[in-house]
C-alpha cells in the first residue's frame, strides 16, 4: 500500500490552485446573486486541460486515470469559490467518462474532442418529476428497435440543461425486463425537433450551475445514436454513478479543505476575552473535527479512485464515500458559519454561499437515506 | 461443472432475501421471480469476480446468461472461472 502521490500530482495541484484563485474568483458573488453561468471561467478550465483529464489521448484528451483526476478536482475545488461552475465540470466529465466507456467509435470520434475542448457542453438526462431516487421507475419511453427510434418524456433538475449542447438521456425500453432496469440511452443533440427545455430553475445554492426541465415529444433518434446496448441502461446508470459520486466526492473536500483552512485562519487572529478564539475547546474541537472528516473522506475517496483504475467495481465505496463527505461538507459548512459568527452569516464572508451550496449535496447523485440502503443492501440486508 | 453450492448460498441469503423458502433448483428462472433486482444484479457480478476469478464484462450482460444458476455457471466457466 503507497498513500504517497506523484511528483506530476503534486505539481498538478499546486498549478491548479494557483489558475483557480487567479482566474476563477472573481465574480463569484455576483453570478451567484444573478444566477449567472460563467461562460468565460468554464472555457479557461477547458483551456486548462480540466475538461479533458479523463479523455483518451487519442480524442485529444490527457488520458489521466481516476486517482490523478479526483486529484485535479479536488484542487479545483480547493482554489475555486464557485461551486456551480465545478459542479458543471465534474457533469461534463461524468458525460465524456460515458460516451468513452459506451460509445461507439463514431460517436467518439464525432464528440469527444469538442466536449473536451468546452466547444461543446454535456448534460445527463436521468431524473423524473416521478423518478427521483426511484430512477428505475422512469417513464420516458423510447419505442421502435429498427433504425429509428422514437423518444417521449420529461427530465427534471437537469445540470447544465440550459446550456447543454448534446444530452445522454435514459429512457424506458421493450429490450429487457425488470432487474435490468428495461433501461436505454441515447444522445441527443441540441435543436432536435419534438426536444425542448424549460426555463434555468431558480434554486436554493449552486446557483451559477444551470438547471432545467426537459421535454421531449416523439424525438426522433437514429440508432447510431444509442450509446451502449439497447436495454442496458441501467449497467450504464449504475457505472456513471460510481465516476460521478468520486468526482462529486473530490469537489466536496476541496470545499471541506477551503472552508477548513479559512475557519482555522479566522480563529488564529479573532480574539476576544483576551485571547484567540482558537483556544476555546469548543471552537478546537469543530476544527478538528472538520479535519478528521476531510482526512477519513480521502481516504475513501482515492480507495474508490483507485479500485475504478484498476477496473474493479466500487459500488459500496461509491455510496460510502458520497454519503460521508455530502454529509461532512454540510456540517463543514454549518460549523465554519458558527465559528465566523456575525462575520460568517454576512453575504460577503462567503461562507452563507458554501453552505447553501452545500445543501444539495446530500441529494442529488443518491440522497444520503439511499446510500444508507445501498450500503445496507451491499453487506447483505 | 462448477460446484454451485457457495453461488446457490449467496443468491439465497443475499439476493432473494426471503423469496425462495424452499430448495432453489438449477433452472429456477431468477428473474421471473423476482430473485433479481437491479441492485441484486450488481452484488451478483461483484460476487462473481471476486470468488471465481472472473471478468465479467459488458458483452456478458444478456438476460440468457443470468436467469438461472445452471446459465450463470455455464457463464463463469465460459470465462475460465477459478474456484
Amino acid at each position: 500500500m503507497n498513500f504517497s502521490l506523484t511528483d506530476t500530482q503534486l505539481l498538478q495541484w499546486d498549478s491548479i490552485v494557483e489558475f483557480s484563485r487567479r482566474e476563477l474568483n472573481a465574480e463569484v458573488r455576483e453570478n451567484d446573486q444573478l444566477g449567472n453561468f460563467p461562460l468565460a471561467n468554464w472555457q479557461k478550465c477547458a483551456d486548462m486541460g480540466l475538461l479533458s483529464l479523463l479523455t483518451p489521448e487519442a480524442y485529444g484528451g490527457l488520458g489521466e486515470d481516476l486517482v490523478s483526476t479526483v486529484h485535479s478536482i479536488e484542487a479545483l475545488s480547493y482554489g475555486c469559490e464557485d461551486s456551480g461552475l465545478v459542479h458543471a465540470i465534474v457533469t461534463q466529465l461524468c458525460c465524456i467518462v460515458l460516451i468513452n466507456l459506451y460509445g461507439s467509435e463514431a460517436q467518439k470520434q464525432q464528440y469527444l474532442r469538442k466536449l473536451s475542448s468546452g466547444e461543446l457542453i454535456a448534460a445527463q438526462s436521468i431524473t423524473e418529476p416521478d423518478a427521483g431516487s426511484d430512477v428505475l421507475s422512469m417513464r420516458t419511453k423510447v419505442e421502435g428497435d429498427g433504425a429509428v427510434h422514437s423518444l417521449s418524456g420529461g427530465k427534471v433538475f437537469i445540470s447544465n440543461g440550459p446550456l447543454a449542447d448534446l444530452v445522454i438521456v435514459f429512457a424506458k425500453c421493450s429490450a429487457g425486463k425488470s432487474a435490468f432496469g428495461d433501461i436505454s440511452c441515447f444522445l441527443v443533440e441540441k435543436g432536435a425537433p419534438g426536444y425542448s427545455m424549460g426555463k434555468p430553475l431558480q434554486k436554493m445554492g449552486l446557483r451559477t450551475l444551470q438547471n432545467c426541465e426537459m421535454f421531449f415529444d416523439e424525438v426522433s433518434v437514429p440508432d447510431q445514436m444509442m450509446l451502449g446496448k439497447n436495454g442496458h441502461g441501467m449497467f450504464i446508470f449504475n457505472e456513471a454513478i460510481e465516476w460521478e459520486r468520486a468526482l462529486m466526492t473530490a469537489s466536496h473536500l476541496g470545499t471541506i479543505e477551503r472552508v477548513l483552512e479559512k475557519s482555522i485562519g479566522y480563529v488564529k487572529t479573532r480574539k476576544q476575552f483576551g485571547k484567540e478564539i482558537g483556544k476555546n475547546q469548543a471552537i478546537a474541537n469543530k476544527i478538528g473535527t472538520m479535519k478528521v472528516n476531510l482526512e477519513l473522506g480521502k481516504l475513501i475517496l482515492y480507495k474508490m479512485a483507485w479500485l475504478k483504475d484498476q477496473g474493479k467495481r466500487a459500488t459500496l465505496e461509491a455510496s460510502l464515500g458520497k454519503l460521508f463527505v455530502s454529509e461532512s461538507l454540510k456540517s463543514a459548512c454549518l460549523d465554519a458559519i458558527q465559528i465566523h459568527g456575525g462575520y460568517g452569516y454576512m453575504q460577503e464572508c462567503d461562507l452563507e454561499r458554501d453552505l447553501r451550496d452545500s445543501v444539495a449535496a446530500t441529494i442529488y447523485s443518491g440522497t444520503s437515506e439511499m446510500q444508507r440502503n445501498i450500503i445496507a443492501r451491499m453487506l447483505g440486508l | 461443472m462448477q460446484d454451485d453450492t457457495k453461488l446457490i448460498e449467496f443468491i439465497k441469503t443475499d439476493l432473494a432475501r426471503g423469496k425462495v423458502t424452499g430448495t432453489l433448483g438449477s433452472s429456477d428462472d431468477l428473474i421471473e421471480s423476482e430473485i433479481l433486482d437491479s441492485l441484486g444484479i450488481m452484488k451478483l457480478i461483484l460476487f462473481l469476480e471476486s470468488n471465481y476469478a472472473v471478468k465479467i464484462s459488458d458483452d456478458d450482460l444478456t438476460l440468457e446468461n443470468f436467469s438461472s444458476i445452471m446459465s450463470i455457471n455455464s457463464l463463469i466457466e465460459k470465462k475460465g472461472a477459478k474456484p
